[in-house]
């Protein structure tokens, strides 16, 4: 059986395809919150394509992601955070935790050995976006996100930006800007400050687990904000490859089951 | 015919036209009254003004939420008319709303604002409470009264009490005289006793109710019904005899739906609680969880004391919590009499958020377990900011004794600026769908 799943993101729509539970193809679309369904198809073509499939073969599909009420050919509705939950207990079957860093929000959940979730914990609205505001100061900054994400670390005790609130970090950054702080420096000030809000997430955990912690969502792919997060948190996160697709891959197999 | 998912019987409830029909009586008196200014009719922030029969009364909290219900831009508009006369948003949203109204000069409907021609705010630590005087006071000078908030958190002292009832005491008995002095008007201590008595009973009522409540299975209320009748007698200003009436009515409905397993939600499946008053303008959201089977029922600010009215006690029974009010068999035969009653319960029982450590951080645990609670929704608004003091730590506290939290955040009960709907509800359904539960219907 092929089964769909699709992760209707903020910025990014991923789309999974599981044939007999093997992941048989992936794609993305970028929808820039406002082209969600236009993206959803193209993120499909891309999964279709490469499993060497047609739409017609796909036996269901489940929808996860802020749009995921947008999709119109859903079979089904999951949010986040199990699509979450189903995605780190297959890719990591010893996971304790997954959290879920997007481009809007930051999600954390405890599992049990069986995958059930314990606890799920949000983000507030502050904290909110940690994924677009990198990607909104990489552009003030000049710079891709991928640039970004590849700088090397800069030695403690440089610029810092405020990590309680990213207006004011954003104007922090503008200041740093204005006294000839190096980019380099002020891009680590940038994450760091991303770091620390969703490490509030992490922290908010009744029990937090420190081992098998399982990292999905696009912060995954951003290595200095893995850094920053890693020395922030004291976790040593399991970083499954494509773990971008996390989202998609948890509503791809909750089809398969359901 | 059963819906859906429908465990339990249901049935719409028939106190609710008596209740309709006293909150509009109550919208009327305040209207009549302001129609008659000069006549000898004062509108007044106090609720003891009730034993002054020619007196109105406007509390700033249903004024506020009401607004905030009935328009957003106009609610909008007050709490800019506020802030540029420099009450800022960590006013609670109740107070900066009336007051935008207030200083606009009309309501929402477009009716001129009923202003009051003195105050007495009532003596509140919470955070900013004790401006509701000062700024009608700043506004235009009416007469201010303010009676000192005793307090004492160290172990029960009688001695101290005594002391503390009497200051208070003479301090609201001269209210009364300057009142009746300045204004002409009568206190009808007749009609003070009547209403004494009358709140005492409908405080049993409403503790019969809450017990019904927490411990019946499906519960015959949920909060959001409570609610609905919940300022009937306490914020606003009807007949006493009516109240009582009332507030039996009411229980005598919701007991014998307890009897007879008739549920407040047909397919409840998961309890849960809060910590706070909800958002008034967005009741939408109880009736969203109940979708999923989740009944709310309400919080310890909504089962009349901070404590909650139950507790459980050393031997693992629950019953209602012990209030040290007045002697029982003092006479109730003089207005000094009245007024101590008035006041025992708050010097004895000091019932505000910030005064007792227990009550703060550990009582919120209590509550849920008496209540049968699976889970709670917890609130981390970003103005009035008082009332969301300890929100995180009562979570962590709930967690640790096996309850499930979600946070949400963004409106406050009479505010609804920072309310982001569709995030809101998303929480909810994430909320849902980790505990196992889905929509029924879907």
């Amino acid at each position: 059986m092929i089964t769909a799943g699709i992760d209707m993101g903020m910025e990014y729509v991923k789309a999974v395809l599981l044939r007999d539970g093997e992941a048989a193809g992936r794609g993305i679309g970028l929808s820039g919150g406002a082209r969600r369904e236009s993206a959803a198809r193209a993120a499909l073509e891309g999964a279709l394509k490469e499993a060497g499939l047609s739409a017609g073969d796909i036996g269901k599909t489940v929808a996860t992601g802020k749009g995921k009420f947008d999709l119109s050919f859903a079979d089904k509705q999951v949010t986040e955070a199990v699509a979450a939950a189903k995605a780190a207990k297959r890719l990591c079957p010893a996971a304790t935790c997954v959290m879920d860093a997007g481009c809007d929000e930051t999600l954390v959940l405890t599992l049990d050995g069986g995958g059930k979730i314990n606890e799920a914990v949000l983000n507030e609205k502050c904290a909110a976006g940690v994924g677009g505001f990198l990607q909104n100061m990489a552009r003030r900054l000049e710079l891709s996100l991928e640039e970004m994400s590849a700088l090397p670390p800069v030695a403690a005790g440089g610029a810092t930006v405020n990590d309680g609130c990213i207006v004011f970090a954003e104007l922090d950054m503008l200041s740093l800007l204005n006294r000839n702080v190096p980019v380099r420096e002020i891009a680590a000030a940038l994450t760091d400050a991303a770091a620390v809000r969703v490490c509030t997430v992490l922290n908010d955990v009744t029990v937090p687990a420190t081992d098998k912690v399982v990292l999905l969502g696009g912060l995954a792919k951003n290595k200095a904000f893995v850094r920053a997060l890693e020395a922030r948190s004291g976790i040593s996160f399991v970083i499954p490859d494509h773990g971008e697709y996390g989202g998609a891959l948890g509503a791809a197999q909750i089809a398969l089951d359901t | 015919m059963a819906e859906k998912g429908q465990i339990y019987e249901t049935r719409p409830l028939e106190f609710w036209a008596k209740a309709k029909e006293l909150r509009a009586g109550w919208q009327q008196s305040i209207e009549s009254t302001e129609t008659v200014v000069g006549q000898g009719n004062i509108l007044a922030i106090a609720d003891w003004s009730r034993a002054f029969p020619a007196i109105g009364l406007v509390e700033d909290n249903p004024a506020g939420s009401m607004i905030a219900s009935q328009s957003s831009p106009f609610a909008r508009k007050c709490r800019l008319a506020s802030e540029i006369r420099g009450w800022g948003r960590e006013i609670c949203g109740y107070q900066n709303t009336c007051w935008g109204s207030q200083f606009l000069g009309y309501q929402a409907d477009g009716s001129p604002f009923p202003y009051r021609k003195f105050v007495v705010p009532i003596p509140c630590l919470c955070d900013q409470h004790n401006k509701r005087g000062q700024q009608v006071r700043d506004f235009e000078p009416v007469p201010q009264w303010m009676m000192d908030q005793c307090v004492y958190l160290g172990p029960r002292d009688a001695g101290r009490e005594e002391a503390m009832i009497e200051h208070r005491a003479y301090s609201m008995l001269r209210q009364i005289n300057d009142i009746e002095r300045l204004f002409g008007q009568k206190f009808d201590d007749e009609k003070f006793q009547e209403l004494l008595t009358a709140y005492s009973l409908v405080d049993l009522y409403s503790r019969d109710i809450s017990t019904l409540m927490a411990q019946t299975k499906p519960t015959p209320l949920s909060i959001k019904d409570y609610y609905s009748v919940y300022t009937l007698g306490s914020l606003t200003k009807i007949d006493p005899q009516e109240t009582v009436d009332f507030w039996k009515l009411v229980r005598d409905e919701v007991e014998w739906r307890a009897q007879n397993q008739i549920a407040a939600v047909g397919n409840e499946r998961f309890r849960w609680i809060e910590a706070h008053p909800p958002s008034w303008h967005f009741l939408k959201y109880y009736r969203y969880m109940e979708s999923y089977g989740a009944v709310c029922l309400g919080s310890q600010y909504a089962h009349r004391v901070t404590a909650g009215c139950l507790e459980r006690r050393p031997d693992g029974s629950i019953d209602r919590r012990e209030m040290l009010y007045y002697p029982k068999d003092t006479p109730l035969e003089t207005r000094e009499d009245g007024v101590r009653v008035c006041l025992t319960p708050d010097v004895r029982y000091p019932h505000h958020h910030k005064m007792d450590e227990y009550i703060r951080h550990n009582a919120i645990v209590e509550f849920a377990d008496i209540f049968q609670a699976d889970g709670a929704l917890l609130a981390g608004w970003r103005c009035g900011v008082g009332c969301t003091l300890t929100r995180k730590e009562q979570a962590m506290r709930l967690r640790r004794a096996g309850y499930n939290v979600m946070f949400y955040e963004g409106s406050q009960p009479g505010d609804r600026t920072d309310l982001d709907e569709k995030r809101f509800l998303e929480q909810l359904d994430t909320w849902m769908e980790t505990q196992g539960l889905e929509k029924q219907g879907d």
